[in-house]
């Protein structure tokens, strides 16, 4: 067989011990970006930037890469024990993460998430070792009304995201969606809602919004919280630590479709990891039989999106190294990272640099198998993080969310705006307003119009672009479906309802 | 006592030879700390590749570490906004590209005005914009593309990275120079631009020639001209607007600035440091391979081009936002 | 009967008691309603063009009009009163953003450990049970930590002090 004897090339190099070394140093520092609030893999990559001018290619891009996909793995790691998440892509964590840690199954959450990252790595690394070329031509063809097509569906699962009122669900959507907004218009250039200020035209940061409206907004609602919701030590006994059978039957099919929604945005450039593990935490509610369960401490709630936002991680390397396009600005870093030392990938990179790409993916395997290794005993430190007053954990919390949302731009604007994020976020925790629709609303907000207007212009305003293109129509349709279904359960809901009040 | 307080006066008379004579005294001696090299746009795109690279040579040359820092935001006009204030002692060095001469002209925002605000060191490298098309369309020659345009008024989908950004200039030129018309489909960013064209959605993609290179060479794009002066050394037999007879220069330069009132000597020791990092083979190695230009420029040279450049894009921006195709972002 | 109001105003005035019973709800009612004038005021200011061909403000002023609308939905929601019953304290709310406003204001201009060791002890202040003596160990250790952490090992192009 040609794959196996590719990947025995490819284990050949990533085995040796300069390599291997290189490799433990990128998870490693990923494992570390990943768990401090705020700060991504972005300013790290940087930083090990100049290093790699002295590596071998394959020796930086394996490193590289390891700190990409490892920062995914510890990111779920706050949003769990502290509610405040580690990247924009593990908020959606928070949901059912914390509610777990609060009923003292922290460890299990924190070991279950490890599994479904490696889980979801696994099988999408599969992905790129069998399919990456047509699959990159399938990612090629996905044009604009496919990616509004696409877009549109997520935002009508975003309805599913929030427990409570429907309708402030719809409001924070529709912040979401304005404060994406913000800032240069794509298509037409002109700024909007920036009120003349420069640093609102580059557009409202991501992370700065997460940190806020989850981070800092939770720390607000905790300080001088006394009483019940902390844990002692004497709650964590090692058995707190054992995912039940049920639990890992609860998960399984959650890991399966989120590694497939994951592999799906991933192979996409411009979407990734976020939009992954938000899409399909709204899957599984929609599919599970027992919805009310989610919101509340549900294995499948943080299970399913770990899988999706690693598994896409993954599968971004499929755009990126097959024909060259970075799907997000870790990805073009890397592409530069290669271009120093002469190999500028394209569509012939995994025949022309074999060797490269064959290690590159054997270190993954090697790499996730060392992420596995080394979270997992990292959890019963984690965990005892939860028994720490919050009197002394809060400062902490502080200077970490402070000083790691200001290294992503290094610009003193992003602290501001999580101050504003962060007392808006506590006033509509007071008022019941969820927090998840909106930053999917922020994520998903730029892109739907973006596309639905560039379409228009490349159509010249016929509508029929979206119909006559068979992978838009047939998500549009699944579109459609999906409103039947919502409103035919809502119907059923109401008749059970009013059977049971006999008036 | 008194040794207390000779101690403590000789300590605050150190800190005030070192505040307030600094400058003085470092005269002979610069630098004498790390340069910080600000980098308004991400990490890993060609900008910030070339710019590490003439930091790594000018550290050689200058004996300090020159720490490249990524400033990015609002087309670089965040991490040019920043450059431009700080201290004028040679000690902050912003890399620039055409945005900065732009800038102003697209947005009522952007208050750093070039020719103004900084002093400029040298220009060492840049990359040039050229026509690039899908290979299976009706066109193969520059002049059929510009022809079938003529004759197709609006038929043709130009891609850009985006509304108003540097590279979308360039089909506004072509449009300007010779009357022809494009209909210009906005991305969000070169990438997405770049699969466009790959995917066939746009006819044609404004991206830097670095990007599509290996597609160009796969056959699924090609380049009918380039919009420089003179040839491009790396594709000597494709031909330029301007031996076509149409005035479309649009080169992605890197320069590099520090804030203007910089001591002049300083700005000469800058510049050295500058042409011996692009005088090295590494740096030169890499801008063959991703067939940059080199043609190195010193302060004078460099001071000159940015008022010829400055003239050049402000007329165009100016003609293209009253013909409507362009809009003043406020 | 003449005593009796008419029926509108009834409903009125009952409606208003309604409301006025729900101070959340009708908090809610004001801040989406405002939110969406506000987000409308704007979007007005930019073109709209048409539905084949939108301009800038074709989006933002859709969003606008649902804003308002929704707006008034959430008057008549039955979940309306959902939200954290969150004990009244204005402290840390106060606080903790200017504490980190400060942080925002310092860390470019003396660095990140000046910067810090205010955060640490302004933030602090929230907690009125913070004892001074812990609350200056905390400001000693968070930002050596934070120090540790972010400009020695990850090398990050933050100064620790700046003179």
């Amino acid at each position: 067989m040609d794959l196996f004897s590719n990947l025995q090339m490819g284990f050949s190099i990533a085995l040796s011990p300069e390599i291997l070394m290189y490799c433990f140093i990128g998870v490693t520092l990923g494992t570390v970006v990943g768990i401090l609030p705020g700060i991504g893999a972005l300013a790290a990559i940087a930083m090990l930037l100049p290093m790699t001018y002295f590596l071998s290619p394959a020796a930086a891009i394996i490193m590289l890469a390891g700190l990409y996909y490892g920062a995914n793995y510890g990111s779920s790691t706050s949003a769990i024990l502290l509610n405040i998440p580690g990247a924009p892509s593990s908020a959606i964590t928070c949901l059912d993460g914390y509610p777990m840690a609060r009923q003292g199954r922290a460890g299990v959450a924190l070991i279950m998430t490890t599994l479904a990252s490696f889980a979801g790595s696994s099988m999408s690394i599969l992905l790129v070792m069998a399919f990456a070329p047509p699959l990159a031509q399938f990612a090629i063809n996905f044009g604009s009304p496919e990616y509004f097509s696409v877009m549109l569906l997520g935002l009508l699962a975003s309805s599913s995201l929030s427990q409570g009122s429907f309708f402030k669900g719809m409001v924070m959507v529709f912040a979401g969606l304005l404060l994406g907004m913000v800032g240069l218009d794509v298509n037409s250039g002109v700024a909007r809602y920036t009120y003349g200020s420069l640093n609102l035209q580059a557009g409202i940061s991501i992370v700065a919004i997460a940190m806020g409206i989850f981070g800092l907004a939770e720390v607000l609602a905790n300080i001088g919280m006394r009483g019940g919701n902390r844990i002692s030590m004497k709650d964590l006994g090692w058995r707190t630590y054992i995912p039940t059978r049920k639990d890992l039957k609860q998960s399984f099919f959650p890991i399966m479709r989120g590694t497939a929604v994951g592999a799906w945005f991933g192979l996409l450039p411009g979407t990734g990891s976020a939009i992954a593990s938000f899409i399909s935490y709204a899957v599984e509610k929609r599919v599970s039989k027992t919805p009310e369960r989610f919101g509340k401490g549900a294995i499948e709630g943080i299970t399913a999106p770990e899988a999706a936002n690693n598994s896409a991680s993954q599968a971004a390397f499929i755009p990126t190294l097959t024909l060259g396009i970075p799907g997000d600005v870790v990805m073009a870093l890397m592409l530069g990272a290669l271009m120093i030392h002469g190999i500028s990938v394209g569509p012939r990179t995994i025949i022309e640099h074999a060797d490269l790409f064959w290690a590159l993916v054997a270190s993954f395997w090697i790499g996730n198998f060392m992420l596995l290794v080394l979270n997992a005993p990292l959890i019963f430190i984690w965990v005892r993080l939860i028994a720490i007053p919050y009197q002394v954990l809060y400062p902490i919390i502080l200077a970490l969310v402070c000083v790691g949302v200001y290294s992503v731009n290094f610009n003193t604007f992003d602290i501001y705006v999580v101050i504003v994020a962060g007392i808006i976020g506590y006033v509509l925790r007071v008022l019941g307003f969820p927090a998840a629709p909106m930053l999917l609303g922020f994520i998903l907000g730029p892109m739907v119009e973006e596309n639905f207007r560039r379409s228009l212009m490349l159509s010249r305003g016929s509508f029929d672009i979206f119909v006559t293109r068979p992978v838009s129509a047939s998500l549009l349709a699944a579109g459609l479906l999906f409103i039947i279904i919502v409103a035919w359960a809502a119907m059923r809901e109401r008749q059970k309802l009013q059977d049971k009040k006999p008036d | 006592m008194t040794t207390t307080r000779a101690i403590l006066s000789a300590g605050i008379a150190a800190l005030f030879v070192t505040a307030v004579g600094y400058p003085a005294s470092a005269q002979d001696s610069f630098p004498s700390q790390p340069i910080t090299m600000i980098v308004p746009f991400a990490p890993g795109a060609d900008t910030d590749n070339s710019a590490r690279l003439i930091a790594r040579g000018m550290e050689e040359r200058l004996g300090q570490p020159v720490v490249v820092i990524n400033r990015t935001g609002a087309g670089g006009q965040i991490g040019f906004a920043e450059g431009a204030a700080a201290d004028p002692d040679g000690y902050t060095i912003t890399v620039a590209t055409p945005s900065i001469v732009t800038g102003p002209y697209l947005s009522s925002a952007v208050r750093v005005r070039v020719l103004e605000d900084f002093e400029p060191v040298a220009l060492p490298a840049g990359t040039p914009l050229a026509v690039i098309t899908r290979a299976d369309r009706p066109w193969s020659t520059a002049q059929e593309f510009l022809d079938y345009a003529a004759e197709n008024p609006g038929e043709i989908l130009y891609g850009n990275p985006g509304e108003g950004s540097f590279s979308h200039l360039l089909p506004l030129a072509i449009e300007s120079a010779t009357g022809v018309e494009f209909t210009h489909i906005a991305y969000q960013g070169g990438g997405p631009a770049l699969v466009a064209a790959l995917g066939g959605e746009v006819d044609a993609a404004a991206v830097g020639i670095g990007g599509a290179v290996e597609h160009i060479r796969e056959g699924t794009l090609q380049v009918l001209a380039f919009a420089t002066r003179n040839r491009y050394p790396a594709f000597p037999d494709t031909p330029t607007l301007h031996e076509m007879g149409h005035d479309v220069e649009t080169l992605t330069w890197w320069g590099y600035l520090v804030p203007k009132g910089t001591p002049q000597d300083r700005v000469e020791m800058l510049a050295d440091a500058i042409r011996h990092a692009a005088g090295k083979p590494e740096f030169l190695e890499t801008a063959e391979r991703r067939t940059w230009l080199t043609d190195y420029y010193g302060p004078s040279e460099f001071a000159e081009f940015l008022v010829s450049e400055d003239a050049r894009y402000g007329g165009l921006i100016e003609r293209m936002i009253e013909r409507g195709s362009l809009v003043r972002a406020n | 009967m003449s005593s009796e109001q008419p029926a509108p105003l009834r409903l009125l005035t009952r409606a208003i008691a309604a409301i006025a019973a729900r101070p959340r709800v009708l908090a809610s009612f004001a801040i989406t309603f405002s939110f969406g004038a506000m987000v409308l005021t704007e979007a007005l200011n930019y073109r709209l063009g048409t539905l084949h061909r939108m301009g800038p403000g074709y989006f933002p002023t859709i969003l606008g009009i649902g804003l308002i609308i929704l707006s008034f939905t959430l008057l008549f929601e039955r979940n309306g009163e959902d939200g954290e019953r969150l004990p009244a304290k204005f402290l840390p709310v106060l606080v903790v953003p200017v504490a980190m406003g400060i942080f925002a204001f310092m860390i470019e201009r003396y660095g990140v450990y000046p910067a810090t060791t205010v955060l640490v002890i302004v933030a602090g202040l929230a907690d009125q049970t913070f004892r001074p003596v812990f609350l200056l160990l905390m400001a000693l250790l968070v930002p050596a930590a934070v120090t540790v952490i972010f400009v020695f090992l990850l090398g990050l192009p933050i100064k620790p002090f700046v003179w």
